[in-house]
């Protein structure tokens, strides 16, 4: 029964069909990309293992397709006779085996996120590129809490201290837009959210949300506004009768801001360097000089450039843009892309077995080409 | 189109006040005008001499011509080359205000700047126009302009937001665009106009030795340029002043005779003035000095304000440039001396370079490799059709039609050869970086792919041609589409800084594109296997050998290209693969070669449903060659999307047509003549 499955799975043609799906993907996937950006392509048919086609039909996702393919083709080498003659096909297939083995590696046990680098400041955790979190703190008894991007949801309530949060709105890419009205001599302040179409890069959402505050005899209620990475908290009705309501708000910080996962050790920047095509201002490359610290030790101290990571505890930096201080116009913000890979080594291997693969393949082939 | 590129080195704020000043000097009274004549030894001396452009080292020649080619849309004008027209107007900028060079392909456009137009005659309508032409009506439109210019501005900052409050921001029109368009033309134009004004003679020698008291020592020159004034400038700052002040006193006391000693000081002084707000013009990087290269203005405020007011390297490059300017062609030696300053001062890598540069601009490669591939597409369909393959062989020895045939396709190919080298070392890096330059290296692939074919084929005795038929075919298509890109603008651009890494580019790129080279070659195989399917009843067993190693050496080309690629971007943006849309374009050829050899493989594919199914890798390479660039998203996109659409969609439609027609036109022929066999007929 297993030897019969396995027969079953290791037929090329079956390999051919499935070849056939994944091209149809890539195409789908590419077409949705451009109109929807590289995030919605990945979490609808890319980095899935079944998607909704038209929000109803069920259909396999590249995930489903590339674990099939990795079946299929370790079947094959299982059954295969193993000659010189098959050398090169087996050869390769084994190299499409590890490249297969490194993905699924990747796909489920790796980080990715960036570091801010300001000059002489050090950090020591990564920011995610999709995910947010909650972070609330209550600066005079030195507590904090952190909600993660999971517990961000719609009527969630959150507890701090004696104060209840509940989360009310959550607009991915939105704009908050003030306006007053003014009543029995007071002016209040008011906002509301306008949705804005969705950038394609996911980056530059601009995420508002919107919560409620109120504390455990649910007296003293209070609407207030987040903006993504910015600490300022936008209040509705901020009117002296509130002043009661602010107290107890102004020890405690909240901030929406990219989730942040935390290293072993911290980066700092010494100073940053881009260098231009001459009488342009095209860059022809940056640089970051950077030392790394581990409990207090300076570990490394060395120069991040393009193409050249710096690479530590199985994380890998790489130099990925800059941003510059608008005020000064001198002080350079390095941004660095993290990476924390398992499946890092695969593709390197299996490319030096495919190359040695399909070359003995094409040697095999020669003789009987010649005839 | 103008590339925004271009636009870097020109601050948008001071634009509006350089239109001011442009009439101001246009019209100004013309008696400062130098007629200089320059014959051509002159003008080859000077187009070699190296300028900073674009970020890289050049000679005036390659800049002439992408100056000209964004202004009148074409090489040379008026019988005159490029560099002669480009070194004409630096030396006689007035002469060439004249000059109908302006090139406008828009009626619309022309009627809405009042521009003459000749469409009563049957000839074309007028598309050239002079920039004085041309001048008054922009000046009528300069609101609009400006408009248009914030509104550009806006859109490119955040393309996403309409904001539909605002009514300002709607997108360009057609004429809108081609109208800012014009008006950056006339500001480049006029840029490099002035770009020489510190070396023109201006004020009358008379003036200055009657009215300003100079004791001027050299009395062969009739007028002084404001570079040889400042030598004098504390005398001439001191006396205008004394002049400014008395009329104003007159002013004041109104008395109106002011003597003409003051009149003709101020007079020179507004000149002075007119010419100094040059100074910001740095377009024509043209004075080496100390490894950094500057416009003689930046190089004059050096001189005037900072401590190298006494610095002789500096002083001496500017005189040079004087002395040419002033004794111009007659006098060799001055030319002569400005290129050794050069020659010895710069390093001789680039100075070969700037050689090397010219002759690529003078010889087009690329041009004489297509003509010579459209010669050898005609001689073989020629010997393909109507020339027996009695008449290749006679008496066991080539034809010398077929000879023939084969060394103007070597030549090509050595043509383009040369022309991929010299952009090599003219760039310092390989010659893959934006599309145009990978479809020259694709075809210079294909076409020693298809020679390798044609060798091998000769050896076995079976002379037949397709080496050379495929390769013709491939080479001159592709190089017809690289002449349209050619076009465009400076095709021999900088790289950006993740590109910026010859080891990666020189094997990633350079894999994969010889992988397409490769994957056309098997296409084009595949063609000409259908079209013998089809039309002759036997089955050639070489040309399905082929095929398979085709569409072996394609696989692993584009999958070690493609793998090498996520390794790049493994150590560059730190992931393997991130479904970017040129991966996903590369990895689709790779599934579909996978896919049509484990067809072949496993047997469910018959020799022409292979065949058909190879053949259509050429629709898979299109896709993923220039289909990706329409898509706006991803970080390899470089760029050319306009026109591709229409054409990528017609040529997958021919494609399909012709080979599904071939594939089903062979399946009904097969059935009928096995009705017919059961028949007995």
């Amino acid at each position: 029964m297993l030897y019969k499955l396995c027969r079953f799975l290791a037929r090329s043609d079956l390999f051919f069909y499935l070849l056939l799906w994944l091209m149809v993907l890539l195409i789908m996937g590419t077409m949705a990309q451009e109109q929807h950006g590289l995030y919605y392509a990945q979490q609808n048919y890319f980095s899935v293992y079944y998607f909704l086609l038209f929000n109803i039909i069920p259909l396999p996702g590249t995930y489903t397709v590339l674990f099939l393919m990795f079946i299929s083709l370790l079947c094959k080498l299982i059954l295969d006779t193993w000659t010189i003659k098959k050398l090169g096909t087996l050869v390769t297939h084994i190299s499409g085996l590890l490249l297969l083995l490194g993905g699924f590696l990747t796909a489920h046990f790796s980080t990715e996120g960036y570091i801010e680098l300001e000059p002489n400041q050090p950090v020591n955790y990564i920011n995610s590129y999709n995910n947010l979190e909650l972070y609330i703190s209550d600066k005079n008894i030195n507590n904090n809490i952190i909600i993660n991007n999971n517990q961000i949801k719609n009527n969630n309530i959150i507890q701090f201290n004696n104060l209840n949060l509940k989360i009310l709105e959550i607009c991915k890419h939105c704009e908050l837009i003030k306006y007053n009205t003014s009543s029995n001599n007071y002016i209040n302040t008011q906002y509301y959210l306008k949705y804005l179409s969705k950038p394609k890069d996911n980056q530059e959402l601009k995420t508002i949300i919107k919560l409620e505050i109120f504390d455990n005899n649910k007296s003293n209620k209070k609407i207030i506004y987040l903006k993504k990475n910015e600490s300022k908290i936008y209040y509705i009705n901020k009117t002296s009768e509130d002043k009661i309501s602010k107290n107890y708000l102004n020890n405690i910080s909240i901030n929406l801001r990219s989730e942040r996962t935390t290293l072993p050790f911290s980066l700092k920047l010494s100073s940053f360097k881009p260098t231009m095509h001459p009488g342009t201002n095209i860059a022809k490359t940056y640089q970051s000089e950077v030392s790394l610290l581990e409990d207090n030790k300076s570990i490394f101290y060395g120069i991040i450039s393009m193409n050249n990571p710096l690479r530590y505890k199985g994380y890998t930096f790489y130099q990925s843009s800059y941003l510059t201080d608008q005020e000064t116009n001198s002080n350079y913000i390095s941004i660095l892309a993290a990476v924390y890979n398992l499946g890092q080594n695969f593709p390197y291997i299996a490319s030096i077995i495919l190359c040695l693969g399909i070359l003995i393949h094409l040697i095999q082939r020669l003789p009987k080409l010649k005839k | 189109m103008l590339n925004n590129k271009f636009l870097l080195n020109i601050k948008y704020n001071i634009l509006i006040i350089i239109l001011i000043f442009i009439s101001n000097i246009i019209y100004s009274n013309n008696n400062h005008i130098n007629n200089i004549n320059l014959d051509n030894i002159t003008i080859k001396n000077i187009e070699q001499i190296p300028v900073l452009h674009n970020g890289r080292v050049k000679p005036i020649d390659s800049l002439a011509r992408i100056t000209l080619k964004q202004i009148a849309n074409k090489e040379s004008i008026n019988n005159q080359s490029a560099s002669s027209w480009f070194i004409n107007l630096l030396i006689n900028p007035h002469k060439d205000y004249d000059n109908k060079i302006f090139y406008i392909n828009n009626i619309e456009l022309i009627q809405k700047l009042n521009l003459p137009t000749n469409y009563n005659s049957n000839k074309k309508p007028y598309l050239y126009y002079s920039f004085k032409q041309i001048i008054p009506s922009i000046k009528k439109n300069i609101d609009l302009i400006t408009k248009l210019e914030k509104n550009q501005q806006s859109l490119t900052e955040n393309p996403d937001n309409k904001n539909t409050k605002d009514n300002t921001n709607y997108k360009l029109s057609k004429l809108d665009k081609d109208l800012l368009d014009l008006y950056y033309k006339l500001l480049l134009y006029f840029d490099y106009s002035r770009s020489l004004s510190l070396f023109l003679s201006i004020i009358n020698n008379n003036i200055l030795v009657q009215n300003f008291d100079l004791k001027i020592n050299n009395n062969i020159y009739n007028k002084l340029s404001y570079y040889q004034l400042l030598d004098y400038q504390d005398i001439i700052n001191n006396k205008i002043n004394n002049a400014l002040q008395i009329s104003q006193n007159n002013l004041a006391n109104k008395t109106r005779d002011t003597s003409d000693s003051i009149n003709n000081i101020l007079s020179t002084a507004k000149i002075l003035k007119d010419t100094y707000s040059d100074k910001i013009n740095n377009s024509l990087k043209i004075i080496y000095y100390n490894n950094q290269w500057l416009s003689p203005w930046e190089a004059a405020e050096q001189i005037e304000y900072r401590e190298n007011k006494n610095n002789k390297q500096l002083k001496y490059i500017l005189d040079l440039w004087q002395n040419f300017i002033i004794n111009n062609s007659h006098e060799a030696l001055t030319q002569y001396s400005i290129n050794n300053y050069y020659k010895n001062n710069i390093e001789n890598k680039i100075n070969n370079n700037l050689i090397t540069e010219i002759k690529y601009n003078k010889y087009k490669y690329f041009n004489k490799a297509l003509f010579g591939y459209f010669i050898t597409l005609i001689l073989s369909f020629i010997l393909l059709f109507c020339l027996n393959k009695k008449y290749i062989y006679q008496n066991n020895k080539l034809n010398l039609f077929y000879i023939i045939n084969f060394c103007i396709y070597i030549l090509s190919t050595i043509l383009a050869g040369v022309g991929l080298i010299s952009r090599i070392l003219i760039l310092q890096r390989p010659p893959v970086a934006n599309l145009y330059e990978s479809i020259l290296f694709v075809s210079f692939i294909a076409a020693i792919l298809a020679i390798i074919i044609e060798l091998y084929i000769n050896k076995k005795n079976q002379t037949n041609i397709i080496g050379i038929l495929t390769g013709s075919v491939i080479c001159f298509f592709l190089l017809l589409i690289a002449n349209s890109y050619a076009d465009i603008d400076d095709n021999l651009g900088v790289l950006i800084a993740v590109l910026n890494n010859n080891f990666w580019l020189g094997t990633h790129v350079i894999t994969i594109t010889a992988g397409y080279g490769s994957c056309l070659i098997l296409s084009a195989i595949s063609h000409i296997n259908l079209i013998k399917l089809n039309f002759s009843k036997n089955n050639d067993d070489l040309l399905n050998k082929y095929i398979l190693a085709f569409c072996l050496l394609s696989l692993f080309l584009t999958m070690f290209g493609t793998i090498l690629g996520g390794i790049w971007a493994d150590q560059s943006w730190g992931r393997f693969w991130g479904w970017d849309p040129k991966e996903n374009g590369a990895m689709l050829i790779c599934l579909w070669l996978i896919a049509i050899l484990h067809g072949k493989i496993s047997k469910k594919l018959n020799t022409i449903a292979f065949t058909s199914l190879s053949a259509l890798t050429s629709i898979t390479v299109a896709i993923a060659w220039f289909g990706v660039n329409l898509l706006n998203t991803g970080l390899h996109s470089y760029g050319f999307t306009e026109n591709i659409a229409n054409n990528l969609i017609l040529f997958i439609i021919f494609e399909l047509a012709f080979i599904l027609g071939l594939w089903f036109n062979y399946y009904r022929y097969n059935n009928n003549n096995k009705i017919n066999k059961t028949h007995g007929i």
